[in-house]
């Protein structure tokens, strides 16, 4: 690159992008202070759910829910009669139900041409995501959130004219 | 949110907030759909991807341009539509590209003037590599071509730029 490219170059470099307005950076304000919504992109959702997620919250309530569980009968203590004003609730156990999922696409990459069996051309894609499952106690409000990356890998024919 | 994460993010949006609204502009029509984009593109960010591995500003720029691109085409199909001869990548002429100072503002029109003109590939080359700050590689990344592509534009961004900065000071 010549000097003058060079010299206009860090010219450009000096210039500062403008600030986003105000207005900006309030909704930005306004919108993390929110709980976070699922996604729009839920189309994929109900698929993800019934592939991966049913399971996996079921693994992940079982696992909780062990944590609570009633010891064997004779481990258990002998019950004795107490006032009712002194018996504790009747489960103190806390329930976490899936109430909200969400995925975020954030990368797609082509990765090029392959051949497939008979010969087919295809173009392989791989697609990078963010998993994410809330689920809450409704009575205590605690709640559980996992988000998890995901890669997915997409072939897709294609159509030589 | 805490204090602290508060803090934290206003300190990225001020860092990034600039760099990522003038990409936006080199994909959106107007000013207001690209402060949207960037503004939707950062609480997603914040939310889902900080703690990822890479580069926060290739991220933030995979989201805005994927996102504009579907702006893009529900937009063309809107004013198709509507049969108005409108071009959704044209940067129409609004508020300024940047900042500077009342007696460089001359200069910066003329720059921005020029990059008004620039080929959409070459301009949003230029915008990624100066601005955005991206390397090559990413740009390569980004816009799906090769390394050498993303170079060359780059440079004939640069050399266009300069041919349209002298034309214009010709003309006064």
């Amino acid at each position: 690159m010549d000097e003058e490219l060079k010299a206009l170059e860090a010219e450009l470099q000096q210039l500062k992008p403008r600030q986003p307005s105000l207005q900006a950076t309030r909704r930005i304000a306004d919108a993390l202070s929110r709980p976070a919504e699922p996604s729009r992109r839920t189309h994929e959702v109900g698929w993800w759910l019934g592939v991966a997620a049913i399971p996996l919250a079921a693994a992940i309530v079982a696992i909780v829910g062990l944590s609570y569980r009633r010891p064997p009968a004779s481990q258990r203590p002998v019950a004795q009669a107490t006032p009712v004003a002194d018996r504790a609730p009747a489960s103190s156990r806390e329930i976490l139900e899936p109430t909200a999922a969400e995925n975020i696409l954030y990368d797609v990459r082509d990765e090029g041409l392959v051949v497939l069996d008979g010969g087919i051309q295809a173009r392989r894609e791989r697609l990078k995501y963010i998993d994410t499952i809330v689920w809450e106690d409704s009575r205590s409000r605690a709640s559980l959130r996992w988000s998890v990356p995901r890669e997915e890998v997409r072939i897709v024919p294609v159509r030589v004219q | 949110m805490e204090a602290t994460d508060d803090a934290n993010w206003t300190i990225w949006f001020q860092t990034y907030g600039p760099k990522l609204l003038l990409c936006a502009r080199q994909w959106t029509a107007c000013a207001s759909d690209a402060e949207d984009l960037v503004q939707e593109a950062f609480v997603r960010f914040w939310r889902h991807q900080r703690h990822l591995d890479g580069d926060p500003m290739a991220l933030l720029v995979t989201s805005v341009r994927r996102a504009a691109l579907d702006l893009g085409r529900r937009t063309q199909r809107r004013t198709t539509r509507e049969e108005r001869a409108f071009e959704p990548h044209e940067i129409l002429p609004e508020a300024p590209l940047f900042q500077t100072r009342i007696e460089d503002d001359e200069r910066r029109q003329a720059i921005e003037d020029a990059l008004h003109v620039l080929p959409e590939e070459q301009r949003e080359v230029l915008v990624l590599k100066i601005w955005g700050e991206l390397t090559f590689q990413q740009i390569a990344n980004e816009l799906e071509i090769p390394l050498n592509t993303a170079a060359s534009r780059y440079r004939y961004a640069l050399v266009t730029l300069r041919q349209q900065m002298k034309e214009a000071d010709c003309h006064g």
